[in-house]
């Protein structure tokens, strides 16, 4: 045994990385004492964790010691870390479909798209959760949840290795926080699992059965949005499930460096972040604009529109994806502003997608010292800077240029997206329905019109591609790809 | 005036504040953030993280590192060793009389290069390592392999 640990070791990252979604697949048959009726289902969780353990075991069998090769340190972090935590992804996205096709709920593509769903944090569905058994929507709560806290964090926790920081990097988490990569992660693990524990009390409190207190705190902390009923959230028609809900939501959307500060007690630096401040600006817009269109061309009464329109913000920029109401049938005004929040998403470094506020405040910075520049003589010198979890920071060239890239290739990915969805989809769809799906997609907020319920495979393998692309930051698919290839021609030179 | 020493009874002192991030800043930095060590590395200049190896996993703090709101920020109290390796002596000198006097750190080592001011660190006692007084050691080593104890002597005081 202790040779096969040590071996594992060895042999590098990879084995590790399957043993550790082997244990997240096998997860959901803790659940089975509480519902024994659904032993049948244990060998479709069983099977993908054992096939994936035991590969791991023996790759890293077969793994000859080989020295750390220095030469990597001289790549850049990204790209040197981008293959890894795709090969992590993508294991865990067919890890995650195999139960769903084995247990013979849904076909390979569907239960592809439900897997990529979870994972990413998006919460699309195309199951129908009526009359699915409870192992599987904890198996779906379940990927959300670690989707959320991202792979890296996780096996961050357990081990030290060389390459774990330029991964973390690559995963699109905050900056260093804390003086140790893994005691952070460790942190960050105890704050989700505490706000974890804290929400299924508190929803259990106001009268959720435990089982669904516990998916919708997991699914809701992640901003993921799958729920255990078909209405959501809306089919408890409680006022304190959804305050607890937008609370849960909000902790989600935000940076894991804000959550360390505040457990720090130190709130006078978080109400400093300029991020934090956006987003308590951008709720005071648009909570009264959406309350405004829902009142005044919807017909709701005031205080019926105003926690429609704070859950509907809520859930919207944290990329949750929660729902009350059936979006569909909202008038075009409230429709625009859930669009807008969809492309703005939360905090960075959190478990939302979207461009991120700190990228959307930078634009707004950078337009107004446009404007301002214009207007003051021509050797003036401003200096911008910004308020960050860690400290004040420049706001340079080299961020606005970066965040001016990620914008525009954003942009152009949700434009292609919805074109290739539209095209897919025929005339059994408008350019808007298209848009408003593929837009939720690449932010992984999950909001649907109804339209992935009832689409093509090829609309799914679309809003798949922009589910991962959303919650990987979209570069990393780009320079993991490359560096696959890469690798592949090289050794195939080589002989 | 913060009260390191106060905090720091409550806290585990438990990571290593390197100041500089030069040649030799970044490479102790890395060799024991790889080693798993908590590191905190101050620099003025955003451009010098660079030397960092990509495995780096601490934090990085951009800013001068003599000014209080600083070393606030990198949480001095809470730090085990303090390390001055910036070019300067004056900075290291400042920054290491700051750690030892403000926060009390117990292990402040600093780095000059003009050995005459050794005295004052002395009085601090703040740990140096001169290149100057290294080098001149080891050319005394290469060019008289095993000296007798009169020019072993002679190289001490030189």
């Amino acid at each position: 045994m202790k040779t096969i640990l040590s071996r594992a070791r060895r042999g590098g990252y990879y084995p590790r990385v399957l043993m550790f979604i082997a244990l997240m697949i096998a997860a959901p048959l803790l659940t089975l004492p509480f519902s024994p009726g659904e032993a049948k289902y244990a060998p479709a969780f069983l099977l993908p964790a054992a096939v994936l353990a035991l590969t791991g075991l023996s790759v890293a069998a077969a793994a000859r010691e080989r020295p750390e090769r220095d030469a990597r340190m001289w790549q850049s972090p990204l790209k040197n870390g981008s293959l890894p935590v795709l090969f992590a992804w993508c294991s865990a996205i067919a890890a995650g479909a195999a139960p769903f096709v084995l247990g013979g709920r849904l076909d390979p593509i569907y239960a592809l798209f439900e897997s990529v769903s979870g994972w990413s944090t998006t919460g699309l569905t195309v199951a129908d959760v009526t009359d699915m058994p409870r192992i599987f929507l904890f198996h779906r709560a379940f990927m959300q949840y670690c989707g959320g806290l991202g792979f890296i964090i996780i096996i961050a926790i357990a081990l030290h290795g060389r390459q774990t920081a330029s991964m973390y990097n690559a995963e699109g988490h905050p900056d260093g926080l804390m003086p140790n990569l893994r005691r952070m992660s460790i942190a960050i693990f105890f704050i989700y699992t505490g706000c974890l524990t804290l929400g299924t009390v508190v929803y259990r409190l106001f009268g959720m059965p435990v089982f669904e207190a516990l998916c919708h705190a997991m699914s809701a902390l992640s901003t993921a949005g799958f729920s255990t009923r078909a209405g959501s959230i809306g089919e408890y028609n409680s006022i304190p499930i959804e305050i607890v809900t937008v609370v849960l939501m909000l902790i989600g959307g935000s940076n894991f460096a804000w959550l360390l500060l505040l457990v720090e007690r130190k709130f006078k630096r978080v109400a400093k972040i300029s991020e934090v401040r956006f987003m308590g600006g951008m709720l005071a817009v648009f909570i009264p604009l959406m309350t405004v269109s829902l009142v005044a061309r919807h017909g709701k009464g005031f205080w019926d529109g105003l926690h429609n329109a704070i859950f509907c913000v809520v859930t919207t920029f944290s990329t949750t994806g929660y729902s009350l109401d059936n979006y569909a049938v909202w008038p075009p005004a409230a429709v625009g502003l859930i669009m807008l929040l969809m492309v703005l998403g939360a905090g960075t470094g959190s478990t939302a997608g979207g461009i991120k506020l700190l990228r959307a405040y930078i634009l707004a910075r950078v337009t107004k010292a446009n404007i301002v520049r214009r207007l003051s003589p021509s050797h003036s010198v401003r200096i911008m800077r910004y308020t960050r979890a860690q400290g004040e920071a420049p706001i340079d060239d080299k961020l606005i240029r970066d965040t001016l890239e990620f914008v525009s290739v954003y942009a152009a990915v949700l434009f292609a997206g919805t074109l290739l969805i539209a095209f897919f989809e025929g005339s059994s769809t408008t350019l808007e329905a298209a848009f408003f799906e593929f837009n939720s997609a690449l932010g992984t907020i999950g909001i649907s019109n109804g339209l992935t319920a009832r689409a093509s495979i090829g609309t799914l393998i679309v809003e798949m591609l922009g589910m991962l692309m959303g919650r990987l930051e979209i570069y990393i698919l780009f320079l993991g790809l490359h560096t696959a290839f890469d690798k592949a021609r090289r050794r195939l030179l080589r002989g | 005036m913060p009260h390191g020493n106060q905090k720091s009874d409550r806290k585990k002192r438990s990571f290593t504040v390197v100041v500089g991030c030069g040649r030799l800043g970044a490479h102790i930095a890395s060799s024991l953030s790889d080693e798993g060590e908590g590191v905190v590395i101050i620099d003025m200049s955003r451009e010098s993280f660079r030397k960092l190896s990509t495995s780096f996993d601490g934090m990085i703090i951009t800013g001068d590192a003599t000014e209080l709101h600083v070393l606030e920020e990198a949480n001095l109290a809470g730090a085990s060793a303090l390390l001055a390796v910036t070019e300067r002596d004056n900075t290291n000198i400042m920054v290491a009389q700051m750690a030892r006097e403000m926060y009390g750190v117990p292990h402040v080592i600093a780095r000059l290069y003009d050995p005459e001011r050794e005295c004052v660190y002395q009085e601090f006692g703040i740990g140096t390592i001169s290149p100057v007084l290294l080098s001149t050691k080891e050319i005394g080593h290469i060019l008289h392999p095993e000296p007798s104890p009169a020019e072993a002597e002679d190289v001490r005081t030189w």
